[in-house]
């Protein structure tokens, strides 16, 4: 009887210690939030990179809606190509405040993205000013 | 000399020893993933870090593509427009002669102790990638741990020779 209370006793300090092990010390995980961090700096880079060629404007008005001929397909396509970028690739962009009204294109269908705006001012017969926001993501 | 100690006794307490040993070797045996992910983390900061330092910064001193020696920091922001995400195509090209010959000179600049590796590609009007600059340690140096962080950035650059705005992919490794 008294070997049995001794074991019994070891068989609930045991629980007792895995419960307690399991509780303070939980099971190793990684986590890390840099992919989605790259993507809006990509997001961010490309907005930028279209200001600096003095293209926003151009873009804008391109009333393409996912035509791959415009010259935003075009430059998305060209920099965002899966045979260099190793990865696929959607974006969409959004125009608020030019006179022809909203633009955005079809937003696809998307697992994660982000989406930068940038403000612009251009002077035709008015002056406008008017926001260019990017989006692009991982496609679902 | 009755014993001291039953049977019953020496069992639990080599069950409890064994627990003990089990628990630790669980703990333990996520040490050196935890030290690999770490290693892995200060590759990615240092990679993000210098991507920035290459792409907003011009560097000291800022017109260092002028005398190469000269240069206390590297940066290859166009210093006469200083604006993020456009660099001087000046010293692109000064950068991709200088790494063959001094890698370790670019590596102090650039306060790192460990290899790494710098490419810049202008993406022509078809969407090929033309290499402009390419910064890889020589044969002696390339060691072969896996590279842990890659850093892509997409910017435009400054041609002063014709006065044309293009742009192209920053790519670094760590």
């Amino acid at each position: 009887m008294k070997g049995l209370i001794n074991i019994l006793e070891l068989l609930i300090t045991g629980i007792i210690l895995i419960l307690a092990f399991f509780h303070f010390f939980p099971q190793y995980s990684i986590r890390t939030n840099w992919s989605s961090v790259l993507l809006d700096l990509s997001t961010k880079d490309v907005l930028n990179t279209i200001d600096r060629l003095n293209k926003t404007y151009d873009y804008s008005t391109d009333d393409d809606d996912g035509v791959i001929d415009t010259g935003f397909e075009i430059f998305m396509n060209k920099t965002f190509s899966p045979e260099y970028s190793g990865e696929p690739y959607i974006w969409w962009k959004e125009i608020h405040g030019l006179p022809n009204g909203i633009n955005t294109t079809n937003i696809p269908y998307f697992t994660e993205a982000k989406k930068e705006t940038i403000v612009d001012v251009i002077v035709t017969d008015e002056f406008y000013v008017y926001t260019f926001s990017l989006g692009i993501g991982y496609p679902y | 000399m009755k014993g001291q100690l039953t049977i019953e006794y020496m069992l639990t307490f080599i069950l409890f020893i064994g627990l003990i040993i089990f628990i630790y070797s669980q703990y333990s045996s996520n040490i050196p993933t935890f030290i690999s992910e770490i290693s892995k983390e200060d590759s990615r900061s240092k990679t993000y870090q210098i991507s920035e330092l290459l792409l907003n910064d011009p560097g000291e001193p800022s017109d260092w593509d002028n005398d190469i020696s000269s240069a206390e920091r590297l940066g290859l922001s166009d210093e006469t427009y200083n604006k993020s995400n456009l660099l001087s195509l000046d010293k692109i090209t000064d950068l991709n002669s200088m790494c063959p010959s001094d890698y370790l000179g670019v590596q102090r600049l650039l306060a790192l102790n460990q290899t790494f590796y710098i490419r810049f590609y202008n993406i022509t009007s078809t969407g090929l990638r033309d290499i402009l600059l390419d910064c890889s340690p020589p044969q002696a140096l390339i060691t072969k741990t896996e590279l842990n962080a890659t850093v892509r950035r997409i910017t435009s650059f400054y041609n002063n020779t014709d006065g044309t705005i293009n742009f192209g992919e920053l790519i670094i490794e760590v």
